[in-house]
Protein backbone atom coordinates (compact mmCIF):
# COMPACT_ATOMS: atom_id res chain seq x y z
CA UNK A 1 0.00 0.00 0.00
CA UNK A 2 2.81 2.27 0.66
CA UNK A 3 4.20 1.74 -2.43
CA UNK A 4 1.39 2.96 -3.93
CA UNK A 5 1.54 6.11 -2.07
CA UNK A 6 5.29 7.03 -2.68
CA UNK A 7 4.40 6.81 -6.54
CA UNK A 8 1.25 9.01 -5.67
CA UNK A 9 3.15 11.63 -3.89
CA UNK A 10 6.02 11.58 -6.84
CA UNK A 11 3.17 11.98 -9.33
CA UNK A 12 1.32 14.65 -7.52
CA UNK A 13 4.12 16.70 -5.71
CA UNK A 14 6.94 16.62 -8.02
CA UNK A 15 10.34 17.79 -5.99
CA UNK A 16 8.28 17.83 -2.71
CA UNK A 17 9.81 16.59 0.02
CA UNK A 18 8.27 12.89 1.84
CA UNK A 19 5.90 12.91 4.23
CA UNK A 20 7.22 11.53 7.70
CA UNK A 21 5.38 8.22 6.90
CA UNK A 22 6.62 7.86 3.67
CA UNK A 23 10.23 8.60 4.66
CA UNK A 24 9.92 5.67 7.23
CA UNK A 25 8.15 3.95 4.29
CA UNK A 26 11.25 4.26 2.14
CA UNK A 27 13.83 3.09 5.17
CA UNK A 28 12.38 -0.28 4.71
CA UNK A 29 11.46 -0.87 0.96
CA UNK A 30 14.42 -0.78 -1.41
CA UNK A 31 12.76 -0.74 -4.17
CA UNK A 32 10.66 2.83 -3.12
CA UNK A 33 14.41 3.95 -1.82
CA UNK A 34 15.36 3.13 -5.30
CA UNK A 35 12.38 5.35 -7.47
CA UNK A 36 12.79 7.79 -4.63
CA UNK A 37 16.55 8.40 -5.08
CA UNK A 38 16.39 8.03 -8.93
CA UNK A 39 13.76 10.99 -8.95
CA UNK A 40 16.01 13.32 -6.71
CA UNK A 41 19.18 13.12 -8.70
CA UNK A 42 16.76 13.72 -11.91
CA UNK A 43 16.00 16.54 -10.13
CA UNK A 44 19.05 17.66 -9.67
CA UNK A 45 20.48 16.57 -13.44
CA UNK A 46 17.75 18.57 -14.66
CA UNK A 47 17.70 21.67 -12.69
CA UNK A 48 21.22 22.10 -12.76
CA UNK A 49 20.77 22.19 -16.59
CA UNK A 50 22.55 25.14 -18.16
CA UNK A 51 20.93 28.32 -19.07
CA UNK A 52 22.24 30.23 -22.57
CA UNK A 53 22.29 33.50 -23.60
CA UNK A 54 20.66 35.38 -25.75
CA UNK A 55 22.53 36.28 -28.84
CA UNK A 56 23.37 39.54 -29.17
CA UNK A 57 22.24 40.03 -32.23
CA UNK A 58 19.14 38.85 -32.33
CA UNK A 59 17.33 41.80 -30.59
CA UNK A 60 18.93 43.86 -33.77
CA UNK A 61 17.13 40.80 -36.05
CA UNK A 62 13.69 41.48 -34.41
CA UNK A 63 13.80 45.06 -34.53
CA UNK A 64 14.32 45.13 -38.17
CA UNK A 65 11.75 42.42 -38.79
CA UNK A 66 9.48 45.21 -36.88
CA UNK A 67 10.06 47.92 -38.90
CA UNK A 68 9.86 45.94 -42.19
CA UNK A 69 6.30 44.87 -41.25
CA UNK A 70 5.40 48.47 -40.31
CA UNK A 71 5.76 49.66 -43.94
CA UNK A 72 3.19 46.55 -44.94
CA UNK A 73 0.55 48.98 -45.36
CA UNK A 74 -2.87 47.54 -44.86
CA UNK A 75 -1.54 43.68 -44.35
CA UNK A 76 -1.46 41.63 -41.22
CA UNK A 77 1.54 41.26 -40.01
CA UNK A 78 1.45 38.01 -38.59
CA UNK A 79 -1.04 35.12 -40.08
CA UNK A 80 -3.30 34.69 -37.79
CA UNK A 81 -3.39 30.93 -36.02
CA UNK A 82 -6.18 29.94 -38.90
CA UNK A 83 -4.02 30.73 -41.97
CA UNK A 84 -1.38 28.81 -40.45
CA UNK A 85 -3.11 26.03 -40.21
CA UNK A 86 -4.80 26.65 -43.45
CA UNK A 87 -2.31 25.62 -45.85
CA UNK A 88 -1.01 22.63 -44.60
CA UNK A 89 -4.72 21.25 -43.79
CA UNK A 90 -5.45 22.33 -47.82
CA UNK A 91 -1.87 20.62 -48.92
CA UNK A 92 -3.10 17.70 -46.61
CA UNK A 93 -6.34 17.38 -48.14
CA UNK A 94 -5.60 17.56 -51.44
CA UNK A 95 -2.62 14.89 -51.26
CA UNK A 96 -5.46 12.83 -49.66
CA UNK A 97 -7.71 13.36 -52.24
CA UNK A 98 -5.22 12.60 -54.84
CA UNK A 99 -4.37 9.15 -53.19
CA UNK A 100 -7.64 8.22 -52.88
CA UNK A 101 -8.57 9.25 -56.68
CA UNK A 102 -5.36 7.48 -57.36
CA UNK A 103 -6.27 4.28 -56.19
CA UNK A 104 -9.94 4.14 -57.68
CA UNK A 105 -8.24 4.73 -60.65
CA UNK A 106 -5.94 1.86 -60.33
CA UNK A 107 -9.08 -0.27 -59.83
CA UNK A 108 -11.47 1.46 -62.39
CA UNK A 109 -8.63 0.45 -65.19
CA UNK A 110 -6.57 -2.82 -63.61
CA UNK A 111 -8.16 -4.87 -66.65
CA UNK A 112 -6.58 -1.95 -69.37
CA UNK A 113 -3.12 -3.13 -70.32
CA UNK A 114 -0.58 -0.65 -71.45
CA UNK A 115 -2.34 2.32 -69.99
CA UNK A 116 -1.35 5.42 -72.31
CA UNK A 117 -0.69 8.61 -70.13
CA UNK A 118 0.03 10.67 -73.13
CA UNK A 119 -1.45 14.39 -72.78
CA UNK A 120 -2.50 14.31 -76.31
CA UNK A 121 -4.86 11.37 -75.91
CA UNK A 122 -6.78 12.94 -72.65
CA UNK A 123 -9.75 14.74 -73.55
CA UNK A 124 -9.31 14.44 -77.17
CA UNK A 125 -11.85 12.75 -79.61
CA UNK A 126 -9.30 12.19 -81.91
CA UNK A 127 -7.61 9.70 -79.97
CA UNK A 128 -5.62 7.24 -82.37
CA UNK A 129 -7.63 4.17 -81.78
CA UNK A 130 -6.69 1.97 -79.44
CA UNK A 131 -5.32 4.61 -76.64
CA UNK A 132 -6.43 4.81 -73.72
CA UNK A 133 -7.30 7.62 -70.93
CA UNK A 134 -5.70 7.63 -67.56
CA UNK A 135 -8.59 9.19 -66.02
CA UNK A 136 -12.17 10.74 -66.85
CA UNK A 137 -11.34 13.48 -69.35
CA UNK A 138 -13.93 15.91 -68.23
CA UNK A 139 -11.80 16.34 -64.78
CA UNK A 140 -9.32 19.05 -65.17
CA UNK A 141 -6.81 19.79 -62.77
CA UNK A 142 -6.81 22.91 -60.63
CA UNK A 143 -3.95 24.55 -58.78
CA UNK A 144 -4.40 24.87 -55.14
CA UNK A 145 -1.69 27.69 -53.73
CA UNK A 146 0.36 26.05 -50.44
CA UNK A 147 3.07 28.67 -50.03
CA UNK A 148 2.87 31.41 -48.88
CA UNK A 149 -1.19 31.94 -49.17
CA UNK A 150 -2.36 34.65 -50.96
CA UNK A 151 -2.05 38.56 -49.44
CA UNK A 152 0.47 36.56 -46.30
CA UNK A 153 3.37 37.94 -45.01
CA UNK A 154 6.99 36.07 -44.97
CA UNK A 155 10.37 36.23 -44.00
CA UNK A 156 13.03 35.50 -45.98
CA UNK A 157 13.65 32.35 -44.34
CA UNK A 158 10.02 30.75 -44.58
CA UNK A 159 10.71 31.89 -48.95
CA UNK A 160 9.42 28.93 -50.66
CA UNK A 161 6.58 29.00 -53.68
CA UNK A 162 4.62 25.84 -53.33
CA UNK A 163 1.16 24.91 -55.20
CA UNK A 164 -0.46 21.19 -55.21
CA UNK A 165 -2.01 20.01 -58.17
CA UNK A 166 -5.29 17.61 -57.89
CA UNK A 167 -6.05 15.61 -60.32
CA UNK A 168 -2.71 14.87 -61.21
CA UNK A 169 -1.72 16.71 -64.05
CA UNK A 170 0.84 15.24 -66.82
CA UNK A 171 0.92 18.48 -69.01
CA UNK A 172 2.78 21.56 -69.40
CA UNK A 173 3.25 23.70 -66.53
CA UNK A 174 4.30 27.30 -66.61
CA UNK A 175 5.28 29.48 -63.36
CA UNK A 176 5.68 32.80 -63.25
CA UNK A 177 7.10 35.20 -60.17
CA UNK A 178 6.41 38.87 -60.94
CA UNK A 179 5.27 37.98 -64.79
CA UNK A 180 9.01 36.17 -65.37
CA UNK A 181 8.93 32.66 -66.01
CA UNK A 182 11.00 30.70 -63.63
CA UNK A 183 9.26 27.21 -64.84
CA UNK A 184 13.12 26.27 -65.78
CA UNK A 185 13.70 26.87 -62.37
CA UNK A 186 11.34 25.28 -60.48
CA UNK A 187 10.74 21.47 -59.53
CA UNK A 188 7.41 20.51 -61.32
CA UNK A 189 5.85 17.25 -60.35
CA UNK A 190 2.42 16.05 -61.42
CA UNK A 191 1.08 16.64 -57.92
CA UNK A 192 3.21 19.73 -57.30
CA UNK A 193 4.87 22.86 -58.00
CA UNK A 194 7.91 23.82 -56.20
CA UNK A 195 10.21 27.27 -56.79
CA UNK A 196 12.89 28.67 -54.40
CA UNK A 197 13.94 31.86 -55.29
CA UNK A 198 17.22 32.89 -54.79
CA UNK A 199 17.02 36.53 -54.97
CA UNK A 200 14.29 38.30 -54.27
CA UNK A 201 13.81 41.87 -53.13
CA UNK A 202 11.60 42.53 -50.09
CA UNK A 203 8.16 43.87 -50.90
CA UNK A 204 5.12 42.70 -52.49
CA UNK A 205 5.49 39.92 -55.09
CA UNK A 206 2.97 37.85 -57.78
CA UNK A 207 2.98 33.94 -58.39
CA UNK A 208 1.12 32.88 -61.12
CA UNK A 209 0.70 29.07 -62.25
CA UNK A 210 -0.34 28.36 -65.88
CA UNK A 211 -1.65 24.81 -66.46
CA UNK A 212 -1.99 23.73 -69.96
CA UNK A 213 -5.52 20.99 -69.82
CA UNK A 214 -5.82 17.81 -71.45
CA UNK A 215 -8.33 19.47 -73.51
CA UNK A 216 -6.25 22.73 -74.43
CA UNK A 217 -7.78 25.32 -72.52
CA UNK A 218 -5.82 26.64 -69.56
CA UNK A 219 -5.95 27.10 -66.04
CA UNK A 220 -4.49 30.04 -64.15
CA UNK A 221 -4.09 30.89 -60.67
CA UNK A 222 -2.27 34.45 -59.15
CA UNK A 223 -1.57 35.31 -55.53
CA UNK A 224 0.60 37.73 -54.15
CA UNK A 225 2.72 38.07 -50.98
CA UNK A 226 4.72 40.31 -49.21
CA UNK A 227 8.69 39.52 -48.39
CA UNK A 228 9.69 41.06 -45.68
CA UNK A 229 13.28 42.95 -45.37
CA UNK A 230 16.00 41.00 -43.73
CA UNK A 231 18.74 42.37 -42.09
CA UNK A 232 21.89 42.57 -44.36
CA UNK B 1 10.34 52.82 -36.18
CA UNK B 2 8.62 55.80 -33.44
CA UNK B 3 11.17 55.90 -30.84
CA UNK B 4 8.40 55.42 -27.86
CA UNK B 5 7.73 51.60 -30.20
CA UNK B 6 11.57 51.14 -30.15
CA UNK B 7 11.67 51.27 -26.56
CA UNK B 8 8.79 49.37 -25.74
CA UNK B 9 9.52 46.79 -28.13
CA UNK B 10 13.46 46.80 -26.47
CA UNK B 11 11.66 46.54 -22.95
CA UNK B 12 9.80 43.39 -24.17
CA UNK B 13 12.71 41.83 -25.49
CA UNK B 14 15.12 42.57 -22.19
CA UNK B 15 12.09 41.04 -19.87
CA UNK B 16 11.50 38.14 -21.77
CA UNK B 17 13.92 37.43 -24.74
CA UNK B 18 16.51 35.45 -23.19
CA UNK B 19 13.55 33.50 -21.01
CA UNK B 20 11.85 32.73 -24.46
CA UNK B 21 15.08 31.90 -26.37
CA UNK B 22 15.94 28.97 -23.40
CA UNK B 23 12.35 27.64 -24.03
CA UNK B 24 12.35 27.76 -27.37
CA UNK B 25 16.04 26.40 -27.65
CA UNK B 26 14.78 23.56 -25.85
CA UNK B 27 11.52 22.51 -27.60
CA UNK B 28 13.02 22.67 -30.99
CA UNK B 29 16.39 21.41 -30.01
CA UNK B 30 18.10 23.24 -32.45
CA UNK B 31 19.77 26.86 -31.93
CA UNK B 32 18.99 28.52 -35.13
CA UNK B 33 15.51 27.75 -35.44
CA UNK B 34 15.10 28.52 -31.59
CA UNK B 35 16.33 32.14 -32.65
CA UNK B 36 13.97 32.67 -35.48
CA UNK B 37 10.98 31.00 -33.46
CA UNK B 38 12.10 33.47 -30.46
CA UNK B 39 12.16 37.07 -33.15
CA UNK B 40 8.45 35.61 -34.29
CA UNK B 41 7.52 35.55 -30.41
CA UNK B 42 8.84 38.98 -29.12
CA UNK B 43 6.95 40.25 -32.28
CA UNK B 44 3.67 39.05 -32.11
CA UNK B 45 3.88 40.03 -28.27
CA UNK B 46 4.85 43.11 -28.93
CA UNK B 47 1.93 43.26 -31.46
CA UNK B 48 -0.35 41.72 -29.39
CA UNK B 49 0.57 43.52 -25.60
CA UNK B 50 -2.19 46.31 -25.91
CA UNK B 51 -4.60 42.76 -25.99
CA UNK B 52 -3.55 41.79 -22.81
CA UNK B 53 -5.84 41.92 -20.09
CA UNK B 54 -3.95 40.97 -17.43
CA UNK B 55 -6.12 38.53 -16.07
CA UNK B 56 -3.19 36.11 -15.76
CA UNK B 57 0.77 37.29 -15.42
CA UNK B 58 2.60 38.51 -18.32
CA UNK B 59 4.50 35.33 -18.69
CA UNK B 60 2.29 32.60 -18.29
CA UNK B 61 0.50 34.92 -21.41
CA UNK B 62 3.49 35.24 -23.31
CA UNK B 63 4.34 31.40 -22.64
CA UNK B 64 1.45 30.26 -23.95
CA UNK B 65 2.46 32.45 -27.25
CA UNK B 66 5.59 30.49 -27.76
CA UNK B 67 3.87 27.02 -26.79
CA UNK B 68 1.55 27.43 -29.87
CA UNK B 69 3.73 28.88 -32.40
CA UNK B 70 6.47 26.39 -31.31
CA UNK B 71 3.22 23.42 -31.83
CA UNK B 72 2.22 25.30 -35.05
CA UNK B 73 5.63 25.71 -36.50
CA UNK B 74 6.48 22.08 -35.68
CA UNK B 75 3.11 20.67 -37.75
CA UNK B 76 4.08 23.15 -40.25
CA UNK B 77 7.51 21.77 -40.69
CA UNK B 78 6.33 18.18 -40.81
CA UNK B 79 3.57 19.26 -43.89
CA UNK B 80 6.41 20.87 -45.80
CA UNK B 81 8.64 17.46 -45.02
CA UNK B 82 6.05 15.15 -46.05
CA UNK B 83 5.26 16.93 -49.06
CA UNK B 84 8.69 16.16 -49.98
CA UNK B 85 10.27 19.90 -50.07
CA UNK B 86 14.02 19.75 -49.79
CA UNK B 87 14.10 22.67 -48.59
CA UNK B 88 12.98 21.48 -44.88
CA UNK B 89 16.10 21.14 -43.33
CA UNK B 90 15.88 16.97 -41.48
CA UNK B 91 18.15 18.83 -38.98
CA UNK B 92 15.32 20.23 -37.79
CA UNK B 93 12.51 17.71 -37.63
CA UNK B 94 15.08 15.09 -35.69
CA UNK B 95 15.96 15.20 -32.39
CA UNK B 96 19.45 16.18 -33.02
CA UNK B 97 21.09 19.16 -31.30
CA UNK B 98 23.37 21.21 -33.49
CA UNK B 99 26.69 21.81 -31.78
CA UNK B 100 25.69 25.64 -32.02
CA UNK B 101 23.86 24.97 -28.61
CA UNK B 102 26.76 27.00 -26.32
CA UNK B 103 24.59 25.19 -23.18
CA UNK B 104 26.30 21.49 -24.61
CA UNK B 105 29.84 22.19 -23.30
CA UNK B 106 29.54 18.88 -21.65
CA UNK B 107 28.91 15.63 -22.91
CA UNK B 108 26.65 15.25 -20.22
CA UNK B 109 24.40 18.02 -21.12
CA UNK B 110 24.59 16.96 -24.47
CA UNK B 111 23.03 13.78 -23.61
CA UNK B 112 20.27 15.61 -21.18
CA UNK B 113 19.26 17.58 -24.20
CA UNK B 114 18.49 14.99 -26.47
CA UNK B 115 16.62 13.25 -23.86
CA UNK B 116 14.23 15.62 -23.30
CA UNK B 117 14.08 16.89 -26.77
CA UNK B 118 12.95 13.05 -27.96
CA UNK B 119 10.33 13.28 -25.17
CA UNK B 120 6.75 13.29 -26.94
CA UNK B 121 5.82 16.74 -27.61
CA UNK B 122 3.24 17.21 -24.62
CA UNK B 123 5.69 15.72 -22.07
CA UNK B 124 8.54 17.78 -23.53
CA UNK B 125 6.77 21.06 -23.16
CA UNK B 126 5.77 20.30 -19.89
CA UNK B 127 9.11 18.94 -18.58
CA UNK B 128 10.85 22.14 -20.49
CA UNK B 129 8.61 24.56 -18.59
CA UNK B 130 9.07 23.18 -15.05
CA UNK B 131 12.30 22.35 -15.48
CA UNK B 132 14.05 24.80 -17.11
CA UNK B 133 11.70 27.22 -16.98
CA UNK B 134 10.63 26.93 -13.37
CA UNK B 135 6.71 27.21 -14.04
CA UNK B 136 4.66 25.62 -11.24
CA UNK B 137 2.39 23.02 -12.20
CA UNK B 138 -1.15 25.05 -11.75
CA UNK B 139 1.16 28.07 -14.25
CA UNK B 140 1.83 25.19 -16.66
CA UNK B 141 -1.77 24.03 -16.91
CA UNK B 142 -3.17 27.77 -17.59
CA UNK B 143 0.04 28.15 -20.10
CA UNK B 144 -0.84 24.61 -21.66
CA UNK B 145 -4.73 25.00 -21.31
CA UNK B 146 -5.88 21.76 -19.76
CA UNK B 147 -5.72 20.60 -16.51
CA UNK B 148 -3.44 20.47 -13.45
CA UNK B 149 -3.85 16.80 -13.26
CA UNK B 150 -2.93 16.60 -16.85
CA UNK B 151 0.26 18.53 -16.12
CA UNK B 152 1.04 15.99 -13.19
CA UNK B 153 0.57 13.21 -15.39
CA UNK B 154 2.59 14.02 -18.13
CA UNK B 155 5.23 15.58 -16.03
CA UNK B 156 5.49 12.21 -14.04
CA UNK B 157 5.57 10.09 -17.57
CA UNK B 158 7.98 12.90 -19.11
CA UNK B 159 10.11 11.77 -15.74
CA UNK B 160 10.29 8.29 -16.14
CA UNK B 161 11.34 8.07 -19.55
CA UNK B 162 14.10 10.46 -18.35
CA UNK B 163 14.89 8.43 -15.62
CA UNK B 164 15.26 5.44 -18.44
CA UNK B 165 17.46 7.68 -20.54
CA UNK B 166 19.34 9.13 -18.23
CA UNK B 167 20.03 5.87 -16.07
CA UNK B 168 23.82 6.16 -16.33
CA UNK B 169 24.21 9.43 -15.22
CA UNK B 170 21.88 9.18 -12.36
CA UNK B 171 23.89 6.21 -11.39
CA UNK B 172 26.62 8.19 -10.96
CA UNK B 173 25.66 10.06 -8.38
CA UNK B 174 25.30 7.25 -6.33
CA UNK B 175 21.98 6.26 -6.94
Amino acid sequence: MNCQKIEEHLRENPGAPLPRELQEHIAQCPACSLLWREQQALNDILKAFPQVELPAYLGAKALSRLEGRQRVSGKKLLEPGWLTLAAPAMALIVAFTALVMRYEYSHQYADIPNRSVSVQNQGNNNAAPGSVQNKPSNILSQIYPVWPSDQDVVGREDLTIMASLYPDHPGKVQVLLDDIDVSAGSTISRQHIFYDPKSLGAGEHMVRVVLQQADGSYQTASWSFYLLEEPS
Amino acid sequence: MPEKQRLEFEEVLDKYGQKLFNLMLRLTGNYHWAQDLTQDVLLIAHREYHKFRGDSDVFTWIYRIAVNHHRRQARKMRVRSWLGFEDVSSEVLSTDITAADPAESSERTKVVARAVSALPEDFKETVVLHYFQDQSCEQIAKIMDCSEGTVKSRLWRGRKILAQKLKGYISETGV
